[in-house]
């Protein structure tokens, strides 16, 4: 499989001021994106996301270390032919009419005036707004300029897709849309980076994620082997369970209901919902069914950055200790200090 | 690259001639030609040379506050705005994006001053007047003293804020008006230790006396079209020195 994005030990920092210290926005981020892949880039507010992806459409030059598009450096204008970018909250000229921005944008990469005016009207119908093909940007809400930009990111039909949170600003049926396009552009072998707050969407459209913390990457993996690792719980349903029993789970249950004489407890862990199980059915109580369920996505990214932030006592289930085939920390290069 | 440096500077045009700033100074110049009639009626001197001198004059002023508003403006709205991330993210340099921006600058500045000059020949056609080939030549050197001013504020645009970037431009439009002024201190002999420094400074310096035909035009003099001819070289020389800086400075600036 070819690599499409590839970053090598990006290291970047910011002077906020004149007399202020820099400050490192990247430690040394690595990782790779595959042909056909839907690649999610996680991390909190400031955690590099949007430097990592300027510096791979060429906006940014990094301090030390490289960004590759399909081989070539990404500072490289002719390797930027085959990308297609949509920015965070974009904004384009705002006197322009969508027809004529498509033609700007369009030739920019590259397409003749014919193969535009061909692609136009479809795409502008595609993304909702053929309606407004010859209003003036400058009128157009946060929303239809999203849908904008993702027409322009797609009129050259570019091998590789990235998109800086395509999905604020959005209304519900523009949330699907976008999603749909997104996962279009999946079947059609493309390869699409996000970038996204919204981690249901991440859950949904990824294949792959990374994780950045504070400038560095600290975990990757496909979403089934990060919520793999991730402690799972399990929703035990029983009848005729001894009254013993019937205590010992609801002391171990994050929930637990009797009615009827059947028992349902929600036990956490891995471990505790098989062991119980097994006790049901010794103790001659019939299962009638012990359900996994798996942490989502949010409530995984969510508990990983504050055990983080707070580093316990590492129990089984915890995503650091966890043996998935994910690169952890220890692998990433952490200089001391940003180049300046 | 051709094709891209032509397709930045038509979205360029576009969204200058579109913007209601341009509109603005673009109708206080016409106003300025209107309203040199009425200084026509109150000179004791010929009427017409009055609306000629008063209207060019005007015209200069508006190719200083256009090269102002669009050069030194123009690229921090884009930073300002983002604007760039979809034209940088595509297969375009920064030269190309710059020099885009330049010509399509040059072309918003070049159509207000051909229709303000037109609008000024019109005129004077009507009052009674013959547009003479020095009023021609005036409005020539208009456009070619804008050429080198929209250069210069979009090099000072890169290099500081818009408002800094526009004094400078005014600045070096005054200065680039009085470098006859070093070749006279050269002359009177009063500093001779610092004679070489102003006649260095004079010969290096953009001198757009040499496209300033708005004298000849009053006083009804010759026009000798080899010097407009020099002049516009110049002006295009010391242009491509500006926007190659420029560049030289926005390919090293983070956006």
């Amino acid at each position: 499989m070819r690599t499409v994005l590839e970053v090598r030990q990006l290291v970047k920092g910011f002077k906020p001021g004149l007399l202020k210290p820099r400050v490192a926005a990247l430690r040394g981020v690595s990782f790779a994106v595959e042909q056909g892949e839907c690649f999610g880039l996680l991390g909190q507010n400031g955690a590099g996301k949007t430097t990592t992806i300027k510096i791979a459409t060429g906006l940014l030059a990094a301090d030390s270390g490289a960004a590759f598009l399909l081989g070539k450096e990404s500072g490289d204008a002719a390797a930027r032919r085959a990308l297609g970018y949509l920015p965070e909250n974009p904004y384009f000229h705002e006197h322009l009419t969508p027809r004529e921005g498509l033609m700007t944008y369009g030739r920019l990469c590259g397409l003749d005036r014919a193969t535009i005016a061909e692609r136009t009207p479809a795409l502008l119908e595609r993304v909702g707004l053929s309606d407004a093909a010859n209003r003036r940007l400058r009128g157009f809400s946060k929303g239809m300029r999203q849908r904008f930009g993702l027409a322009a990111a797609l009129l050259h039909e570019p091998e590789l897709l990235i998109l800086d949170e395509p999905l604020t600003g959005l209304d519900p049926s523009g949330r699907r849309l976008v999603k749909e396009l997104i996962l279009e552009q999946r079947r059609l072998g493309r390869t699409v980076v996000l970038c996204s707050h919204v981690l249901a969407d991440v859950q949904e459209l990824c294949d792959r994620v990374v994780v950045l913390h504070r400038g560095e990457l600290v975990r990757q993996g496909t979403i089934h082997e990060l919520l793999e690792s991730a402690p799972r719980s399990f929703e035990l349903c029983a009848e005729g369970v001894p009254e013993e029993l019937c205590t010992r789970l609801a002391a171990a249950a994050t929930l637990f209901r009797a009615s009827g004489g059947t028992v349902t407890a929600c036990l956490p862990g891995s471990d505790l919902g098989p062991a119980f199980a097994a006790q049901v059915h010794a103790a001659g109580g019939r299962l009638l069914s012990l359900a996994p369920e798996r942490e989502s996505l949010e409530a995984w990214f969510v508990r990983f950055l504050d055990e983080r932030a707070h580093p316990a006592a590492p129990d089984a289930g915890s995503p650091r200790s966890a043996s998935a085939p994910v690169e952890p920390l220890s692998s990433q290069p952490q200089p001391e200090e940003v180049s300046t | 690259m051709r094709d891209r440096v032509v397709v930045l500077a038509r979205a360029t045009f576009l969204e200058a001639m579109r913007d209601k700033v341009l509109l603005v100074v673009a109708l206080f110049a016409l106003g300025l030609v209107l309203f040199s009639r009425v200084l026509g009626w109150l000179s004791v001197e010929d009427e017409l040379k009055m609306v000629q001198d008063f209207s060019l004059s005007g015209l200069a002023v508006l190719g200083l506050l256009l090269a102002m508003l669009v050069g030194a403006f123009s690229l921090a709205k884009e930073v300002e705005r983002r604007t760039l991330y979809p034209l940088l993210s595509r297969d375009v340099t920064r030269g190309e994006f710059l020099l885009g921006k330049y010509f399509g600058l040059v072309g918003a500045t070049w159509s207000c001053l051909a229709a303000a000059g037109g609008a000024l020949l019109v005129w004077i056609v009507l009052w009674g007047g013959q547009p003479t080939e020095a009023l021609f030549a005036a409005l020539l050197g208009l456009l070619c003293e804008s050429l080198l001013l929209v250069a210069v504020a979009l090099f000072l645009g890169t290099l500081t804020a818009p408002a800094i970037a526009a004094i400078g431009t005014c600045g070096f439009a005054l200065a680039a008006r009085s470098t006859e002024a070093l070749r006279e201190l050269c002359a009177d002999g009063r500093s001779p230790e610092f004679s070489t420094f102003w006649s260095l400074a004079y010969k290096l310096l953009p001198n757009t006396e040499d496209v300033n035909f708005i004298n000849a035009t009053t006083a009804q003099l010759p026009v000798h079209w080899s010097q407009l001819a020099m002049g516009a070289l110049a002006m295009a020389l010391w242009s491509t020195v500006f926007v190659g800086g420029a560049i030289l400075l926005f390919r090293r600036r983070e956006v």
